[in-house]
């Protein structure tokens, strides 16, 4: 398995929305070349989850946890499936306020998957590099981070939520969600490094990728709030970093399966050299 | 860190084994916790005999992280190493 192509397949795949947005002029084949695009990235994740979760056995740790992260991407597929093609959003039915449920349920996933992958460092028993205080501070470091690029859009979307507004409760769900997953990422990065220089280390690197790829995925939405930005060049940058982060979590999900694949050679990989 | 400290051809095969998945430094401190955990005594003690209490001990880790089929695979290959 070559998983430098892993590392680089994602970053190709990001130029594919930055030519839909600057490529195509025609407005309307511009936002179904898009919509297209943004569901393929999203069945690639759930395709990583998915393959990443059948390398281990049922009720193993990380299946659960990559098996929660995939039904993120299942249930938003699905939202997207049932809006584009049946419901009609904001249509004052009751059955309007079903997006603000699934987009409840796929970030409570999301989170739970993240969560689980933050703690199986404790889950194995094995240590992460840094003292305890320097791994505290850069923890709260990333809590606060989480609070600076989500906090926003949770606190612009509250009021509206509270009014039961469809559009303003899936943007509270979905950005309370992503505080909670952004604060995740600290715990995943460490674990990452503290399995540097072993294969293990380019699932968890690629999956830790993804995570960023979301943390900038929300931070351009957050910089619209306070910064004049053209929605197509803001489309482009969220987009960009989307397919990153998707695209990511299928290459940490091929990883995974590359690493835990019950191959016999796996375990006959030559011994590191001594330094 | 004295001679006595230094690890044992046993752990240090057990370590250089894992580090292929775990990396050197996190295979090497595995090895450290777990022959403490389980035997009582570090690495600088290890002998064969010790080796299927350890490998027992470090199974739920490796099982954790690269799941059942593939952590069998690597126990049992540091046993045909240490030829066991």
């Amino acid at each position: 398995m070559n998983f430098k192509r892993l590392a680089i397949m994602p970053l190709l795949m990001a130029i594919v929305p930055a030519l839909i947005m600057l490529g195509i002029e025609v407005a309307r084949t511009r936002q179904i070349a898009l919509r297209v695009e943004i569901e393929t990235v999203k069945i690639l994740g759930l395709t990583g989850s998915v393959i990443a979760a059948l390398s281990f056995d049922r009720g193993e740790h990380l299946r659960r946890a990559w098996l929660l992260n995939g039904s993120c991407y299942a249930v938003l597929l699905l939202r997207d499936l049932l809006f584009g093609v049946w419901l009609v959003r904001e249509s004052g039915e009751p059955w309007q306020y079903l997006e603000a449920v699934m987009v409840l349920i796929a970030n409570a996933g999301a989170v739970t998957g993240v969560w689980m992958l933050s703690r199986t460092w404790q889950v194995a028993g094995i240590a992460l590099p840094w003292s305890p205080l320097r791994r505290e501070i850069v923890r709260w470091i990333g809590i606060v981070v989480g609070l600076a690029i989500a906090g926003p859009t949770f606190y612009v979307s509250i009021d509206g939520a509270l009014k039961g507004q469809v559009r303003a409760i899936v943007y509270a769900v979905s950005s309370l969600g992503d505080i909670f997953s952004l604060a995740f990422i600290v715990p995943v990065l460490l674990t990452t490094l503290a399995l540097r220089g072993g294969l293990l280390s380019w699932p968890w690197g690629l999956m830790t990728a993804s995570q960023f790829g979301w943390l900038f995925y929300d931070a351009t939405g957050t910089i619209r709030l306070f910064v004049e930005m053209a929605p197509a060049t803001a489309t482009m940058w969220s987009e960009i970093f989307r397919t990153l982060a998707c695209t990511y979590c299928l290459s940490a999900g091929i990883a995974q399966r590359a690493v835990s694949a019950p191959d016999a050679s796996a375990g006959t990989v030559p011994l590191p050299k001594p330094a | 860190m004295t001679v006595r400290d230094q690890p044992t051809q046993v752990a240090e095969t057990i370590a250089a084994r894992m580090a292929v998945y775990l990396g050197p430094h996190t295979a090497r401190i595995a090895v450290k916790t777990f022959s403490q955990r389980a035997l009582g005594r570090g690495p600088d003690s290890l002998e064969l005999p010790d080796v299927p209490e350890l490998l027992a001990a470090l199974r739920p880790m490796l099982r954790t992280l690269v799941g059942h089929s593939q952590c069998e695979i690597v126990l049992q290959r540091i046993e045909r190493e240490l030829g066991l």
